[in-house]
């Protein structure tokens, strides 16, 4: 039995560093999502959408996952989720819906944070945002990890093309979520439909 | 390897079968620090000081002092050695562990009706505590918690080797050993719930709350909207771990029927929870079980307390469901929240939302300008003003 589980302990750790082999770099510069949608990136991110197991959403991170994360998603339609549901047929997570309010866009956008594992998801500050053309709404999110971790944020949806376009840009609010806001919201302003 | 984790779980189910006996405790017991039964308290403490910091802690003093009151009524004697932590997790669920670390969990508090059923639960979870319950698992389960231990100490191994970070591994290992110790025989069970209802009963409680919040949880369960839930006994919660059956609700009202009625102070408790009702509920709605939520708006309902609020919530069940209908019948809910006093002042905007797809234009532009009229301060009144604007530029 102890040679068994020693055994599994390490498989686990060495399909853990195989999958870290997948994480990419994403230079400075235009970085695609996916779909006719593109961002600039100001400054280098790793891209960790291979191991992310998100469908239509990239996720970069600088730090690592744990210290800072930019979700951006390619145009949602109907149907779609920020967060995969572990069974379709029992959706536990989000699903868009074209028809969505403003209100309800800011909604999804929280509830998909929840359905991240997060706890006391609030939003505040909801502001209009311009973004190549396009009026949108974005906002301030604070929630925390279930061990306490004070976690701030910055959410965005914009509406073009009958699509939505998410962003969700997460940290810790100590020292991490200052750190890297700006090239996060920077990388939100140059959202292209 | 799959015989022999076969053989260690018939093992298991072997021991569960066949406790092992404890001594009943008595109240102000402090265990040798090296004993089995200090051991286990240090492993509790430990899961105690995780609670301390956990995300979801409710502070509340007053709501605290409540539920501590209601335990010490049906525990005088054990009252100071009970830790009570409350945790705003949607799940009806309570634990305590033999170092007197309880856990009761918001959804616990949401469903309970009164104080009588929340009297009840609570003496249930004492009922383990008084029985060392959690020792008798210890002792029949020692092989889960070797096995966390050669789990912790090879991803420790295997992580150093490869440069990795595995202490995720360590303790999910720790937990899954701390889960099986808290997870009781149907003996235990049916120990707990015989204690649960003397206590509560013996306090003056109404003893027909016992079998009534066992069957409200059944009734919940059958209207899920998921099919794996609405299969089993019942919905994730205290009861998934604590079988239940009809055995086990007929032998609580048999023991009802040899009682004189009680209080069940169903006033005062929902006085107790309605400042934390709202958030309650919209934790409630983001499991997205929306059948199990309506289920239990509806039964909130029935005492005629809260209906702003209450009919707010259904508006949102409803809305967020999106079913054939549901956004006639989601108006028509917020409408009724408006009559009353408690309605949240977001139930004009959604009202508002709600008329104009539905093609009332009119009646939008109505509730918009009355949410601009309350919601002075609301940070999202620009979204509100963009949408009255385009109606009137419309017209």
């Amino acid at each position: 039995m102890k040679k068994s589980l020693v055994s599994l302990a390490v498989l686990g750790a060495a399909l853990a560093l195989a999958a870290c082999e997948t994480v990419t770099l994403a230079p400075a510069g235009a970085y695609a999502v996916g779909k006719g949608s593109n961002v600039t990136l100001t400054r280098a991110w790793s891209d960790f959408t291979p191991i992310s197991g998100l469908k239509k959403v990239r996720m970069l991170s600088i730090d690592g996952p744990l210290l800072n994360r930019l979700y951006l998603s390619e145009g949602l339609v109907t149907g779609d989720y920020i967060v995969q549901p572990v069974n379709r047929r029992e959706a536990t997570t989000p699903l868009y819906d074209a028809s969505m309010s403003v209100t309800e866009q800011v909604e999804f956008v929280a509830n998909s944070v929840t359905a991240m594992s997060y706890e006391r998801v609030a939003t505040s500050g909801v502001r209009p945002v311009q973004v190549n053309g396009q009026r949108g709404v974005r906002f301030d999110i604070e929630a925390a990890t279930e061990a306490g971790l004070v976690i701030k944020g910055v959410g965005q949806a914009v509406k073009a093309n009958d699509r939505l376009y998410v962003a969700i840009y997460l940290a810790p609010g100590e020292h991490y979520f200052a750190e890297s806001r700006a090239s996060a919201e920077s990388t939100m302003d140059s959202v292209t439909f | 390897m799959s015989s022999r984790v076969a053989a260690v779980a018939a093992g298991l189910l072997l021991a569960s079968a066949a406790p092992a006996l404890a001594q009943h405790r008595a109240p102000g017991l402090v265990p040798d620090p090296s004993s089995v039964e200090g051991g286990l308290w240090g492993v509790m403490e430990r899961t105690e000081r995780d609670a301390k910091n956990s995300a979801d802690l409710n502070t509340d003093p007053a709501l605290n002092d409540y539920v501590r009151g209601v335990a010490c009524s049906i525990a005088t004697e054990y009252c100071s050695e009970i830790r009570i932590y409350i945790m705003d997790r949607p799940l009806l669920n309570a634990s305590m562990a033999p170092n007197g670390y309880m856990e009761v969990w918001s959804g616990l508090l949401l469903r309970a009706e009164n104080e009588a059923q929340l009297a009840f639960v609570l003496g249930h979870e004492l009922g383990h505590f008084v029985e060392n319950h959690t020792l008798e698992r210890w002792n029949t389960q020692k092989t889960w918690a070797t096995a966390a231990m050669v789990i912790t100490v090879g991803a420790g191994v295997a992580g150093a080797y490869y440069g990795v970070d595995t202490s995720a591994i360590g303790d999910l290992a720790y937990l899954t050993a701390v889960a099986s110790v808290m997870n009781y025989s149907r003996g235990q069970e049916s120990q707990a719930d015989a204690i649960g209802f003397e206590r509560m009963a013996g306090a003056g409680f109404d003893p027909t709350a016992a079998a009534a919040i066992w069957r409200q949880q059944q009734d919940e369960t059958r209207a899920s909207s998921f099919r794996s839930v609405r299969q089993s006994e019942a919905m994730g919660s205290v009861f998934r771990t604590h079988p239940l059956t009809a055995e086990r609700v007929a032998a609580l009202e048999a023991m009802a029927r040899d009682h004189a009625g009680g209080r069940e102070e169903r006033e005062r408790y929902r006085a107790a929870i309605r400042p934390h009702l709202p958030a309650w509920l919209a934790e409630d709605l983001s499991r997205r079980d929306f059948n199990a939520s309506l289920a239990l708006t509806e039964r909130l309902e029935r005492d005629g307390l809260d209906l702003g609020v209450l009919e707010f919530h259904r508006g949102q069940i409803l809305r967020q469901r999106r079913d054939d209908g549901d956004l006639e019948s989601a108006r028509d809910a917020y409408l009724t929240a408006t009559k009353y006093e408690d309605v949240p002042v977001a139930a004009w905007r959604e009202l508002g939302d709600l008329e104009l797809r539905l093609g009332d234009r009119e009646a939008a532009a109505a509730a918009w300008r009355t949410y601009l009229e309350r919601a002075t301060t609301a940070d999202d009144r620009w979204i509100v003003e963009d949408s009255l604007t385009a109606l009137e530029s419309n017209s």
